[in-house]
């Protein structure tokens, strides 16, 4: 497991590096100009790959939960911490790059749009885990609060996903759209998004990898320190 | 090029955010990975005595 983890710790920067730059080129180079939006609309390519990398991380985070309060690993609950904190650097670049989006096209920074709201949200339940790890203390029963809170905040992913419809919101709809409902028309505008969506997870996946590493060497000397002072 | 500033300041900040957190994670790995060192040293010194 360890071996598979530092050859794909080798394998995914020499994948992310030039995918990335793929992406621009592509974005820059190669999608046409939206009619209505105009060049802002570019923002999308990487303010919705920077969303799907957030669900994933805080998907991550519910099933690494969910095994560590069932089997109680400490791996487990390493995994969660890494993928909380990654999940919430690409949530944080979505709740930055929404609004400069939204200012030329909206006329407005923000509006309290379904969507928008239940992102905040997202990211507030996160940032309440990350703040729990953080000042908690390194006992079991915080990791256990911290595994149900992590659970629990996932469970908005879903309605992040269906509130544009559910509550006819003013967020475009851009992967769901139905035909004449705008979206993207052009295939190379699908393919930019999709191309994109691979690069940010597979960066999420390198990202998660060198987390975790560190974390286990941080575990490691909590070890280190306690054989040295025990209690 | 109407609203060019917008969209450069989108790319511009996912790409310091990006740098500023793969610099904070590799530096924190370093960190980690050299106390961790320190403490073998500090407990092969202490099982030594």
């Amino acid at each position: 497991m360890k071996r598979l983890g530092s050859w794909t710790g080798r394998l995914l920067p020499l994948l992310v590096g030039p995918g990335m730059l793929g992406s621009l080129y592509l974005i820059f180079m190669v999608v046409p100009t939206e009619r209505v939006q105009g060049i802002v609309q570019r923002i999308f390519y990487f303010h919705v790959p920077a969303a799907w990398a957030a669900f994933l991380g805080f998907f991550v985070v519910a099933i690494a939960s969910s095994l560590f309060l069932w089997s109680g690993r400490a791996a487990y609950d390493r995994v969660a911490r890494a993928a909380a904190e990654i999940g919430m650097v690409f949530c944080t670049l979505v709740l930055l790059t929404g609004p400069i989006w939204a200012r030329p096209i909206w006329g407005a920074w923000w509006t309290w749009d379904p969507r928008l709201t239940m992102t905040m949200i997202l990211w507030t339940i996160y940032a309440a885990y990350l703040l729990l790890r953080a000042f908690g203390g390194a006992e079991e029963a915080v990791a256990r609060y911290a595994a149900v809170l992590g659970i629990v905040g996932a469970l908005d992913i879903p309605l992040i996903m269906i509130s544009v419809r559910l509550w006819r919101g003013i967020h475009p709809s851009v992967i769901t759209a139905r035909p004449g409902e705008g979206g993207l028309a052009d295939p190379s505008m699908r393919f930019t998004l999709l191309f994109t969506g691979l690069c940010f997870v597979l960066l999420f996946a390198w990202m998660l990898l060198v987390r975790l590493r560190a974390l286990r060497v941080e575990d490691e000397i909590e070890a280190v320190h306690s054989r040295i002072h025990p209690a | 090029m109407e609203n060019f500033p917008y969209l450069f300041s989108a790319y511009a900040i996912v790409w310091i955010v990006l740098f500023v957190y793969l610099f904070s994670l590799d530096r924190r790995g370093r960190r980690a990975e050299h106390d961790l060192e320190e403490l073998r040293k500090l407990l092969r010194a202490k099982e030594a005595k």
